[in-house]
């Protein structure tokens, strides 16, 4: 598992790329406050390399708890497969983003992907 | 200055399902067919200034906003309207799709008494898919 968060700025961008590689080993522990600071998000990518369903979740807040704290956002992609959502206008988190990965619906699911895990791309401000 | 406008011969979204009053009363199976992909969602939160709302899709009718765990879920925030774009279509394949709106997160009563409580204000809903 790790995680990167790449920003890259100019005079007219100011996006962030966050790239959460959960294959190796997959947790479902949440990543917190990824990008140090409240933004929207742009768009997310699900790629699902495990043999079952994923759900990839996205919270807005701060000391978010596994197994506690429903996601805010909840995405499921199925097995071995690849989904791109993307909002135009983007999508505010107000405080902090998180995002984690389950294997299971509930949006306070705490059990990991299955093997081959998952990577996920997130596009934001 | 012309406009041409043409008809799309194979269009990638045939169905538009409109919801103009969402609530936590799900709507179920709305396509009636089992092989709904979605590629778009529109949320418009415009009447509710104060809190976001939260729409939630799943996979099967017989839904029940309180109980049951949504496949797809989408916060929408305060005052705004949001369009979801999924330009590869769902991975899953909706065998019945239904949907509803609340306040909470939560899938569950017993985790957020919210969890099936409807917006103060309806959230219009439109879905783009097969």
């Amino acid at each position: 598992m790790s995680l990167k968060v790449s920003g890259f700025s100019g005079s007219a961008l100011d996006y962030k790329i966050v790239y959460f590689d959960n294959q190796n080993t997959p947790t479902a522990a949440i990543q917190e406050n990824v990008t140090g600071t409240s933004g929207r998000w742009y768009s997310v990518d699900i790629d699902n390399k495990s043999g079952s369903p994923v759900y990839l979740r996205l919270y807005d807040g701060l000391d978010a708890v596994l197994g506690t704290t429903a996601s805010h956002w909840g995405f499921m992609c199925k097995a071995s497969t690849f989904e791109r959502i993307e909002i135009p206008g983007g999508a505010p988190f107000a405080t902090a983003l998180n995002l984690w990965t389950t294997s299971g619906d509930d949006p306070k699911d705490n059990t990991a992907p299955a093997s081959s895990g998952v990577v996920v791309t997130v596009v934001c401000s | 200055m012309s406009v041409t406008v043409s008809t799309i011969a194979d269009p990638l979204g045939t169905k538009l399902i409109i919801d103009s009053n969402c609530n936590a009363t799900p709507e179920q199976d709305v396509t009636g067919t089992d092989t709904t992909i979605i590629y778009a969602i529109e949320i418009d939160n415009t009447a509710n200034t104060t809190l976001p709302t939260y729409v939630k899709l799943w996979n099967n009718d017989n839904a029940a906003s309180g109980t049951t765990m949504p496949t797809l879920q989408f916060r929408v925030a305060a005052g705004a309207k949001e369009t979801y774009v999924i330009g590869t279509g769902t991975s899953d394949v909706f065998v019945e799709l239904s949907f509803w709106a609340v306040k909470s997160p939560y899938a569950l009563s017993a985790d957020d008494s919210d969890a099936a409580v409807s917006p103060a204000s309806t959230v219009p809903v439109k879905i783009l898919c097969t």
